[in-house]
């Protein structure tokens, strides 16, 4: 039981890094970090 | 007769030749404190130039840092959700990494875990708190967990659907990441460093003409709450982390709540010889995480507390203890 639910959490993270690398989310994260501003209040 | 050779017992002999995983475990929690702070080198050397990259790992380094070569899972998750955006490769990763070790990330990678690791090495002691205290206290990071990620996923739906300016706004500094703002790592490295860089001018001034009391008193006074909610947060953070080890892993922490839904069914584990172990308490002694270890099934454990740190391991006098995978 533990080995499947093991083995089907990373088939899910697997299909999930597919689909960022798909739809370019490292680029997108890339854009979001280059306008964050860090909290200095 | 007996020889002197064969007077050393089995156990004995064992124990000399036992692997300590404290040594190598150290060295690995210094690499990844020089590695995920990486920008810092090129402050030192400038030679070096290092870019960071936008990558998440379950474990707490903040996105408020200028040193930091990749970022906080949950920092990013937040700063995505807040735009909005579905994390999917943080997300993924979480997974991936939680599937295979788990919570091992807080006990080798995390810096915050390396620097109460030292505190306590520091003290020299464990101390522990309540079973019962402690039972009812560690459910409390999952409250945070939820708390973070309601906050954060209602607010990127509300965005989703194009509804959520006043939400943010009514959220304020909250909309990029509740966590975000308060979390301790990003005062320690990125609050600190900055207000140290802003104030070296200030401070040898403040060495040739000291300031009254009352001068420092309405300084006091003009600290901007959140700062000084922080700040108090870090004192908050090395107190606990000098009175129980690992407190901020232990009760506070939402990435350690996070991965700790992934232990339970994670492939690497412990598990115990019930041959060799004799239920003497010095794993549980010696683990920081007050996990009863001798409670545990002996044929495979991974209890949702464990951050895989090895000192139980090391503890065991009888070697009775050792990885299982899967």
């Amino acid at each position: 039981m533990k080995r499947t639910s093991a083995a089907f959490t990373m088939l899910v993270g697997l299909t999930a890094v597919m689909i960022g690398l798909y739809l370019k989310e490292l680029g997108t994260l890339s854009q979001i970090l280059h306008g964050y501003v860090p909290f200095l209040p | 007769m007996a020889t002197p050779e064969s007077t050393v017992k089995p156990e004995e002999d064992l124990r000399r030749f036992k692997f300590k995983w404290t040594l190598p475990r150290m060295i690995v929690q210094l690499i990844s404190l020089v590695a995920v702070n990486a920008v810092a080198l090129t402050l030192i050397f400038p030679n070096i130039k290092v870019q960071p990259i936008p990558f998440g790992l379950p474990i707490l380094v903040s996105v408020n840092s200028h040193l930091s070569a990749v970022y906080s899972a949950m920092d990013l998750m937040q700063l995505e959700l807040s735009q909005p955006e579905f994390p999917f490769i943080v997300v993924g990763t979480v997974l991936l990494i939680g599937a295979v070790v788990g919570r091992a990330f807080c006990g080798w990678v995390c810096p915050i875990g390396f620097i109460q690791d030292i505190i306590t090495n520091l003290k020299g002691r464990l101390d522990f708190i309540s079973p019962r205290t402690h039972q009812s206290s560690k459910k409390l990071k999952y409250l945070f967990f939820l708390g973070t990620f309601l906050i954060s996923g209602s607010l990127a739906v509300a965005l989703a659907l194009g509804e959520g300016s006043s939400y943010r706004a009514a959220l304020g500094i909250l909309a990029t990441g509740p966590f975000i703002a308060i979390s301790p790592d990003g005062t320690l490295f990125g609050t600190i460093p900055t207000l140290i860089g802003l104030g070296r001018q200030s401070f040898f001034s403040f060495l040739t003409h000291p300031p009254t009391i009352q001068q420092v008193w309405t300084d006091l006074l003009a600290t901007p709450p959140l700062l000084a909610l922080r700040i108090l947060i870090l004192i908050g953070f090395f107190c606990a982390a000098w009175r129980v080890p690992r407190f901020w892993c232990r009760y506070v922490c939402p990435t350690g709540a996070m991965m700790a839904v992934f232990q339970k069914y994670s492939v690497a584990g412990l598990k115990r010889d019930p041959v060799k172990c004799t239920k003497c308490p010095h794993c549980e002694i010696k683990c920081p995480m007050q996990i009863n270890i001798l409670d545990l099934p002996w044929e495979k454990f991974n209890d949702p507390e464990c951050i895989m740190c090895m000192e139980c391991v090391d503890a065991c006098p009888h070697g009775s203890l050792s990885i299982k995978a899967p």
